[in-house]
């Protein structure tokens, strides 16, 4: 076999082996490949001298866009052409399907063909330059698939168009109504679960059994509905207008939720059953003045609030009378489990109300 | 044919090719229609971000000042450059209708971006002064300023990567040109054209860059003992070997003869493109220094010839120009602007196709104050010279 390196003389010409990702192989004159950097960096690599070692094209490139790219090729290698001819080639050269042209522009990239991309990637751009967007994913066939908020958020909102301001003014405003009666509902199911468990619960407490996990549950969800309220309180202004990548945002504010809420769980975790009751007498407590925000900020009145309301203070008294029995040894645990709940309590209250709601107060409040 | 059964269900192919191709698309595009991208689809909502090269030229600004008036537009450009991920290696400005203000946030911004192409045009008078975060630019390739106030601080110690610099018609604050350049040593393109500059560069100094392929300067600021003759010229290009293009400015300069008749030792075989601007044709020296450049340069192909604009002197002296002596053998086009129809001019152009064998064109360009029946007599008068190459071509317009 002669040296793959070596350009044979005038009579015959060299031939080397190329092979595609799907596995067929063929030939193709060398001094027809060598123009790309790529195959030419693998000849004198010493490969694709036989048909047993060809040089592996990257996966890019398929035997049609190879064969073009061949075409593009021998054409350009060739020194004595005019740039006009080239221009002409060139010009009919791209007139090819879409996707095609494409697929044309990823192999010519993985070949490291450079003017060929050059070539390839102008026409892309010409498609593009001066469409409107429908015409744009007609063109390429990209599918739809933002929202109709996502098209009008201020990420795009470059040109500062007034009526997308205005839009997306409007849709925050509407998200926050939407989750606020959501977070409502949330609540109400929540209050009346309680209401009931409750009861339930604290016949089945005094009288020995563990039901305390229900109540955890309980207790997180509106945990974790009142945080989002509150944040949702405080994003909406920050929301509409300096959203700089709406995906990282959420995710935090998400994860402040989360966070929140394991939280917690994790104080939650070391109570033991006796001081669930007084969690929930604490939430509660808590729900009413929930409820009085809800009741404050939005223009959804129910009228289910009050009776709500009325439940739960007085399942409270009732609870908080069943407590008396047992009050001296739980007084203890109360406080010392009490201190790691505390700061919590200060920041749920939305209103910025700062009303110390200590554990022996809220019980002493309620034993008259 | 393995495509076409794709073909069927069309496929959205240009969202899964290789970030680098998508940006070499997106560079193509207007600046605007880029960001635009970001509306197509859920993959394409980032991809505009990726780009390194922003194009903040009159036509985005235009379209701008179309859809949102002029107020906003630093703060729009201010919020699209929030959103970029990555360096920013080459950007166009031309910040014409930002404010002072915006335009120094605007080159901070690419200072600390890697910036290594940059481009920035600014006509207006008074020229507004360029922000010292230029001058932390360091991996700055090539810088081109048009217009404004260009003021290296003090010790300040050069671009070292920096290859080519245009500095046209720019206030160069301060006194150390020279001195600053010789702190660029890798420069291969050094343009001065037009600039306005009270103090003087040392030959010395430019010498210095030994890389130089492209020199443009105007004569006047260099500095010699008290007038310049074309032995300072060449003792220039002596120490720059590899230059192949050279610009000079005859604006406000003084010149003398010496030398005129004394061959110079060295030719200069590099050089190809040789274009002298802002010649007065009733100025006898000038023409002489020109004619000296012309000998001197046997391999020249380009010459660029672009007379004063201002009023010259109606009735010049003639200079008798020598014909034969020099052999301008790779003369291909010539380029004349500015053509007043003085005698000087008529023969210079008389010269050229006498004694250039391998001429292809030369242009001759009339200035504005040339009435129409004058350009005719000229375009007559020319035509029936002599032409040493049969396949030269004349345009007179």
């Amino acid at each position: 076999m002669s040296e793959p390196d070596v350009i044979k003389p005038e009579m015959m010409k060299s031939y080397i082996w190329l092979q595609t990702a799907d596995g067929s192989i063929q030939q193709v004159e060398q001094e027809v490949a060598i123009f790309c950097p790529f195959i030419c960096h693998e000849i004198h690599a010493g490969m694709g001298s036989s048909k047993t070692y060809p040089i592996s094209l990257p996966a890019r490139v398929n035997p049609v866009t190879l064969s073009l790219i061949l075409d593009y090729c021998r054409f350009h290698q060739v020194p004595g052409r005019s740039n006009k001819e080239r221009k002409s080639f060139d010009e009919k050269f791209i007139r090819m399907d879409t996707n095609r042209l494409c697929e044309l522009t990823s192999a010519a990239d993985s070949l490291q063909l450079k003017p060929l991309v050059d070539l390839t990637s102008r026409a892309l751009a010409r498609m593009i330059e001066g469409k409107t967007p429908e015409e744009i994913r007609e063109t390429f066939h990209i599918p739809d698939d933002l929202t109709e908020e996502e098209k009008l958020e201020p990420l795009k909102n470059i040109t500062d168009d007034p009526r997308i301001r205005l839009l997306n003014r409007l849709y925050a405003r509407k998200r926050k109504e939407l989750k606020e009666k959501e977070k409502l509902k949330n609540v109400e199911v929540e209050a009346e679960h309680v209401d009931d468990r409750s009861v339930d619960e604290l016949l089945s407490f005094i009288n020995g059994e563990n039901g305390d996990s229900k109540e955890v549950k309980t207790a997180k969800n509106k945990k974790k509905n009142r945080r989002r309220k509150e944040q949702q309180k405080n994003a909406p202004p920050v929301c509409a207008n300096s959203n700089t990548s709406s995906s990282p945002s959420n995710g935090t504010k998400e994860s402040n939720g989360v966070s929140s809420v394991s939280r917690d769980d994790r104080v939650k975790g070391h109570c033991l059953p006796n001081i669930s009751e007084l969690l929930k007498l604490q939430d509660s407590e808590d729900d009413r003045f929930a409820l009085d925000d809800d009741f404050d900020d939005c223009d959804i009145g129910d009228g289910i609030d009050p009776e709500i309301k009325e439940q739960i203070d007085r399942e409270v008294e009732d609870f908080a009378r069943r407590l008396n029995s047992d009050w001296p040894e739980r007084v203890q645990e109360l406080l010392s489990l009490g201190q790691e709940r505390r700061p919590s309590l200060y920041s749920i209250n939305g209103n910025g109300c700062s009303t110390k709601r200590s554990n022996a107060s809220g019980l002493e409040k309620h034993e008259k | 044919m393995a495509l076409e059964a794709s073909e069927f269900a069309p496929e959205d192919y240009i969202s899964t090719m290789p970030d680098n191709v998508i940006t070499s698309i997106l560079h193509q595009l207007p600046l605007q229609d880029a960001v635009r991208t970001g509306i197509l689809s859920r993959n394409w909502r980032f991809k505009w971000t990726m780009l390194t090269q922003l194009k903040f030229n009159e036509e985005f600004f235009v379209y701008l000042m179309k859809t949102k008036g002029e107020n906003s537009l630093g703060k729009i450009v201010s919020r699209l450059l929030l959103h970029l991920n990555g360096a920013v290696t080459k950007s166009v400005l031309v910040p014409a209708l930002l404010d002072v203000e915006d335009i120094h946030h605007l080159i901070l911004f690419l200072s600390r971006k890697g910036i290594k192409d940059l481009t920035i045009t600014d006509w207006s008078k008074p020229q507004v002064k360029l922000p010292t975060h230029l001058f932390s630019c360091l991996e700055l390739k090539r810088l081109n300023i048009y217009g404004f106030c260009f003021h290296p601080p003090p010790g300040f110690h050069g671009f070292p990567n920096l290859l080519s610099l245009e500095l046209r018609g720019v206030q160069y604050g301060g006194s150390d040109l020279g001195e600053f350049l010789t702190r660029c040593p890798l420069l291969e393109i050094l343009d001065l054209g037009y600039l306005s500059y009270t103090g003087n560069v040392k030959l010395v100094e430019i010498t210095k860059l030994v890389n130089l392929k492209i020199l443009s300067l105007s004569l006047c600021h260099l500095e010699t003992t008290t007038t310049i003759s074309p032995c300072n010229v060449f003792e220039l290009v002596g120490f720059l070997p590899k230059l192949q293009e050279l610009g000079l400015d005859f604006q406000d300069c003084r010149l003398t003869e010496g030398g005129a008749t004394k061959k110079f030792p060295t030719a200069f075989p590099a050089l190809k493109a040789l274009k002298l601007t802002r010649i007065d044709f009733g100025d006898g020296i000038m023409i002489s220094f020109a004619f000296e450049m012309l000998r001197h340069f046997p391999n020249l192909q380009t010459l660029d010839i672009i007379a004063t604009r201002q009023v010259t002197d109606p009735f010049p002296i003639s200079i008798p120009i020598p014909e034969g002596e020099y052999n301008m053998r790779e003369l291909r086009s010539v380029l004349f602007r500015n053509f007043k129809g003085s005698k000087n001019e008529v023969y210079l152009i008389k010269y050229f196709l006498a004694c250039c064998p391998s001429l292809k064109k030369i242009e001759i360009q009339c200035d504005w104050c040339l009435q129409p029946i004058e350009q005719l007599i000229h375009a007559r008068k020319l035509l029936m010279l002599h032409r040493a190459s049969p396949a030269a071509e004349i345009e007179f317009y």
